[in-house]
């Protein structure tokens, strides 16, 4: 038995943070509908959950410590600095939203544990994502994740804008699935592998030239479904909806997860699966990036909804950390720096929206912050913090993601990128400091009142500014890592 | 007497998905489109049977399974979302939702 366990790599330390996730939803769904239990037993379970979780990917360091880069269950499951730093990210964006999303789940009576399991599975399903080395494998951890995200997004019923997003998402999150899979089975029927390491092999043997042309079809199908999950045009249609309609609490979490996932399983089939195709998917991606910083610039620029402008603004960034991720690995590296950043900035500022907003509200209207700074000095404060941040303002993480980023793009030689991303940086001012304008520097008759702020949302709000600030001033650490993320693959 | 080879059945999964993403373009009912992402998922499902036959591997007949579950889960959530949305306006065409845009 064991014998026949070595030989398929059964091991559950490499996933044992989906085990403990889905084992805490489960034991959450068990106290939810059995045993009348209060608040406090509840909130006990599901800490000690995320905390266990963040100790299942501490041990995964070990495992990989011992073994290094190397696969489980028959090369179903990868364990390499990209899933490691996937994990740790993931886990963060769980230990950062779990606190905003209970809060606004309260708010729904019966139905606070609800929200938590579909946290927790999506949550495990986005770490087996990102572990995933079978293709098929990615499928399923792809759509436990989103699966959970289409209802969290349709949580408030009697809200019809979080319907209206909950079905956009859906059918929408559905049909990119769909061209994913039917990319999947592309190279399935042309090349015979299923797994990443496998096609970059089978390329290395037929020669990059003499790859089928289903097979880069399929390729490119199954990136179009990744690209849909990170909003990148001209797959950005259902972000500014879905952000808009979504109860406020839960957008920070459902924006930070999905986009975290599909970057590093785009960076590791970018830089695994065709390394041995330069060039071959060249203009695609190129194509991609310019437009949705073209795009999402142009639209950010006109919005009145806050949420929305984020989404735009999500695009733009979308098609920063693509940039880098195409070109090569040094920018593959720079991109990890900026996802983390960017990730950090976008979960601060969704959960000063959710104060401001109210937890469970949908429309957000940009004069709706009008003088913040008069009654709410805290807020106001760390709220320019995340913009400037996002902005790429001196001495935030922005700046240092974006120029690490150029900077190796220029060194690619890519003048003509560089170039765009500069203007629509210089776009990205007018609509991040709209905000900032409003809600400091604007005159006005009706501030906004003063919010309450409870002291765990203080700890998390400063946390996460404190974390932007960091970055921009001693960005080493970060960089380090970044590195150590892709050094396998130098 | 022609013989059928995997080509045609090949060339008849990527027609099913073509109609079920025409579909989804055009097609204006919830439910309707719901159905061509279904027919777009077993689409798939033939090309994978199809090339595990062809290929001798069991890996494209395994992986069907899966796609098949996740086909189910989808339909479990979706139709609770387009049920509740039903409740509220009486129809489940889309044109409807458009509270929101920009």
């Amino acid at each position: 038995m064991k014998a026949i366990a070595d030989a398929i790599g059964f091991n559950l330390v490499v996933i044992s943070p989906t085990i403990a996730l889905v084992l805490t939803a489960l034991i959450l769904l068990f106290f939810t509908i059995t045993i009348e239990s209060n608040e406090k037993v509840k909130q006990v379970i599901t800490f000690s959950g995320v905390v266990s979780t963040l100790f299942c990917v501490f041990l995964k360091f070990g495992l990989f410590l011992q073994n290094g880069v190397s696969s489980y269950f028959s090369k179903k499951i990868l364990l390499d600095e990209f899933s490691l730093f996937g994990n740790v990210l993931i886990g963060l964006i769980l230990l950062f939203n779990i606190l905003p999303i209970w809060d606004s789940s309260s708010q729904l009576r019966e139905k606070t544990t609800e929200a938590i399991i579909l946290t927790l599975m999506s949550t495990s399903g986005f770490m087996l994502m990102v572990d995933s080395e079978n293709l098929i494998m990615l499928f399923i951890g792809l759509e436990i994740g989103s699966i959970s995200l289409y209802a969290l997004a349709g949580l408030n019923r009697v809200d019809k804008l979080s319907n209206e997003a909950s079905l956009k998402y859906f059918l929408l999150g559905s049909l990119a699935s769909c061209i994913f899979i039917y990319g999947v089975s592309l190279v399935y029927v042309s090349f015979s592998v299923l797994s990443v390491y496998d096609f970059a092999t089978g390329v290395g043997f037929v020669g990059a030239d003499s790859v089928p042309l289903t097979t880069k079809l399929g390729v490119i199908l199954t990136f179009i479904g990744l690209l849909f999950k990170i909003a990148a045009a001209p797959f950005q249609s259902w972000a500014p909806d879905v952000y808009q309609g979504s109860p406020t609490g839960y957008v920070g979490y459902m924006a930070s997860v999905a986009k975290a996932s599909a970057f590093i399983v785009i960076a590791r089939l970018c830089q695994v699966s065709l390394r041995f195709m330069p060039n071959e998917f060249d203009s695609f991606f190129l194509f991609v990036v310019i437009l949705s910083v073209v795009i999402g610039s142009i639209f950010a620029s006109v919005q009145d909804d806050l949420k929305r402008l984020l989404a735009y603004s999500g695009v733009v960034q979308s098609g920063f950390i693509l940039s880098g991720i195409v070109s090569g690995i040094n920018g593959t590296s720079a991109s990890m720096f900026y996802l983390f950043a960017y990730i950090i900035q976008l979960i601060g500022i969704f959960v000063i929206f959710s104060i401001i907003n109210g937890k469970m509200s949908s429309n957000f209207n940009i004069q709706d912050i009008q003088g913040l700074i008069i009654n709410n000095k805290f807020l106001a404060v760390t709220f320019c913090t995340f913009m400037l941040g996002l902005a790429g303002i001196p001495l935030t993480s922005g700046f240092v993601s974006k120029f690490i980023l150029l900077t190796n793009l220029w060194a690619y030689q890519k003048y003509l990128l560089v170039s765009i991303l500069l203007l629509s940086t210089v776009a990205g001012f007018y609509f991040y400091l709209k905000p900032i304008w409003i809600a400091t520097i604007e005159k006005t008759e009706t501030p906004v009142e003063n919010f309450k702020i409870k002291r765990s949302e203080y700890l998390l709000i400063s946390s996460l500014a404190t974390m932007t600030i960091f970055f921009g001033l001693v960005p080493s650490s970060l960089i380090n890592i970044s590195r150590w993320v892709v050094q396998s693959y130098l | 007497m022609i013989e059928v080879t995997s080509d045609w059945y090949l060339t008849l999964s990527a027609i099913l998905f073509s109609i079920g993403f025409l579909g989804m373009m055009v097609r204006k009912n919830a439910l309707i489109m719901f159905m061509c992402i279904e027919l777009m998922l077993n689409a798939v499902n033939l090309t994978f049977i199809t090339a595990s036959k062809h290929l001798g591997s069991v890996d494209g007949q395994i992986a069907v399974f899966f796609v098949l579950v996740v086909a189910a889960a989808e339909v479990v959530v979706g139709l609770a979302i387009i049920v509740s949305i039903f409740k509220k306006q009486e129809s489940a065409s889309v044109d409807m939702l458009s509270s929101s845009k920009g």
